[in-house]
């Protein structure tokens, strides 16, 4: 198994999922228990979901680093050639950036004005965010930066 | 086979510019003294005996650094000034063009970034966006759907005066503890459920049988208005009594009367009103060995212990009261506790 081998993103992902699921298993249980919904997750839940949440992630950076290097890093020099796709897409992305930038501010002023925290739009809008500047990010890195991959131990660390 | 000699030539010469006549066969061959280009590197092999092999490597040198011309392409006709660029450098790296001066796409992304930035920051529409998307609570219903209900006054104040019961688990401002939080719930949308619940108790919320259907009303109604709540009545009427006398007896029996009515106000709710308290959730008053000790028994009143809330809003005075209550009801015969005892915990 190589390095930046999927089967273990995969699995992480897989595990995560499962995770999430068993945490909404185990709110429905309390709810029967309980005969009511809960309105607050229990201890349970929040240790499965952080479990769950981990994972994810690094499954999720197991699999956009085999995107981006490939499966297997070789010593080369990558110099991507310029093409229409990447270029469109990030200026789109950086359009949409510009705007929920200007949007969030927007938010915070109504905060400010009014004393009224729309606290799940606010934080719904920064993740947004944060997901438009990863993408822009790996879309930089796959299509237009140059770089060299020098060889590396096969036995390093786990990459991700 | 047994080597005589291996005799290497380059390219075409008839003299070889090394003989080898022993192990190791090896040779230095420095390219800088060879022009760039194509050559061929031959090794003629004689065996011992007559034999002969020759081998033909054809190679290319490139020791020199390419030069690209820029400004002149091959067999193109041109006239008067022409001026040409030479780049010499690794002939991997493209060149890339400069396509858009610099200076005009800064300006450029700024005025269009800025622009649309500014329009959803400083723009009248983001503005109706959010107030649609997020109102603030005051501006449409508060937690209900019916917007401000009438609601009998008398029986808002009768439900207070009960919800001091359920306030140990529910929170004083129904802000949820023990129990959830009755603030802005959307559950008690449904009176029905909410007067069943009451009643007849659900999970952990023990049943509040020692309520009349008056009583349990009122306290539906309280909770169902209070708290920026706005629900709206459940039917019946009703009005106001007062919450409980207070007689004025010094000695331990009418204390313990006193203490009654403080007990179904402020304890009856989980230790029930036979004191038998809900096995596994709330422990029983009657026959507990613990309450024997009279400071275990004062400072978990005081103070809250585990789930149990402190009372210490209680004066000492109705804590006195209502600990002696349960000190001598139910089978228990552990003896009063005074208002100084109370007063030297606090």
């Amino acid at each position: 198994m190589y390095r930046n081998d999927t089967v273990i993103p995969w699995f992480a992902i897989l595990f995560a999922v499962a995770l999430f699921w068993m945490s909404y298993l185990n709110g429905q249980h309390i709810a029967g228990l309980a005969g009511h919904t809960p309105e607050e997750l229990s201890v349970g839940q929040i240790g499965l979901m952080a479990f769950g949440a981990v994972l994810f992630m690094y499954g999720f950076m197991g699999l956009m680093s085999n995107w981006l290097e490939g499966e297997e890093l070789r010593p080369i020099r990558h110099f991507p050639e310029p093409s229409t796709a990447p270029m469109v897409a990030g200026i789109i992305l950086v359009l949409l950036l510009t705007a929920m930038g200007g949007f969030y501010v927007r938010l915070l002023i109504y905060s400010a004005q009014t004393g009224h925290n729309p606290t799940h739009l606010q934080g719904g809008l920064f993740a947004v965010m944060a997901l438009v500047i990863a993408l822009l990010l790996a879309t930089y890195k796959k299509f237009y930066e140059r770089e060299e991959a020098v060889t590396e131990d096969e036995h390093s660390e786990v990459p991700w | 086979m047994p080597i005589e000699r291996i005799e290497v030539y380059l390219n075409d010469s008839a003299e070889p510019i090394q003989v080898l006549r022993q192990p190791p066969f090896k040779l230095k061959l420095d390219t800088r003294q060879l022009p760039d280009g194509e050559h061929l590197f031959r090794v003629v092999t004689h065996f011992k005996g007559g034999g002969l092999q020759e081998q033909r490597i054809p190679f290319k040198v490139n020791n020199l650094p390419d030069v690209m011309v820029q400004g002149l392409d091959e067999g193109a006709e041109v006239h008067g000034d022409l001026e040409v660029a030479l780049r010499v450098g690794d002939p991997d790296i493209p060149v890339q063009p400069q396509r858009f001066p610099t200076a005009l796409l800064t300006v450029a992304a700024v005025l269009i970034l800025g622009g649309i930035w500014g329009f959803f920051a400083l723009g009248p529409s983001s503005q109706k966006i959010i107030e649609e998307v997020a109102p603030p609570p005051g501006q449409t219903e508060a937690h209900g759907g019916e917007g401000a209900v009438a609601v009998d006054e008398a029986l808002l104040a009768k439900g207070k005066t009960i919800y001091a019961a359920c306030a140990g688990c529910h929170g004083a401002n129904g802000e949820g503890g023990f129990g959830p939080a009755l603030a802005g719930n959307q559950n008690l949308k449904d009176a029905q459920m909410i007067l069943t619940v009451i009643t007849k108790g659900r999970g952990n919320m023990p049943a509040q049988s020692q309520l009349s259907e008056e009583d349990v009303t009122a306290v539906t109604t309280y909770i169902r208005n209070s708290w920026g709540n706005s629900f709206g009545g459940v039917g019946a009427g009703g009005e106001s009594k007062p919450a409980g006398e207070a007689p004025q007896a010094a000695d331990a029996a009418s204390l313990a009367k006193e203490g009654e009515g403080l007990y179904a106000q402020n304890c009856a709710g989980c230790h029930q009103p036979d004191g038998k308290g809900m096995p596994g959730t709330f422990p029983a008053l009657a026959g507990n060995q613990n309450i024997k000790d009279k400071t275990f028994h004062i400072s978990t009143v005081l103070k809250g212990r585990g789930a149990m809330p402190a009372f210490a809003r209680l004066s000492d005075r109705e804590l006195a009261a209502v600990l002696t209550y349960e000190r001598v009801s139910w089978g228990n015969d552990y003896g009063a506790i005074s208002e100084a005892e109370v007063k030297a915990a606090r």
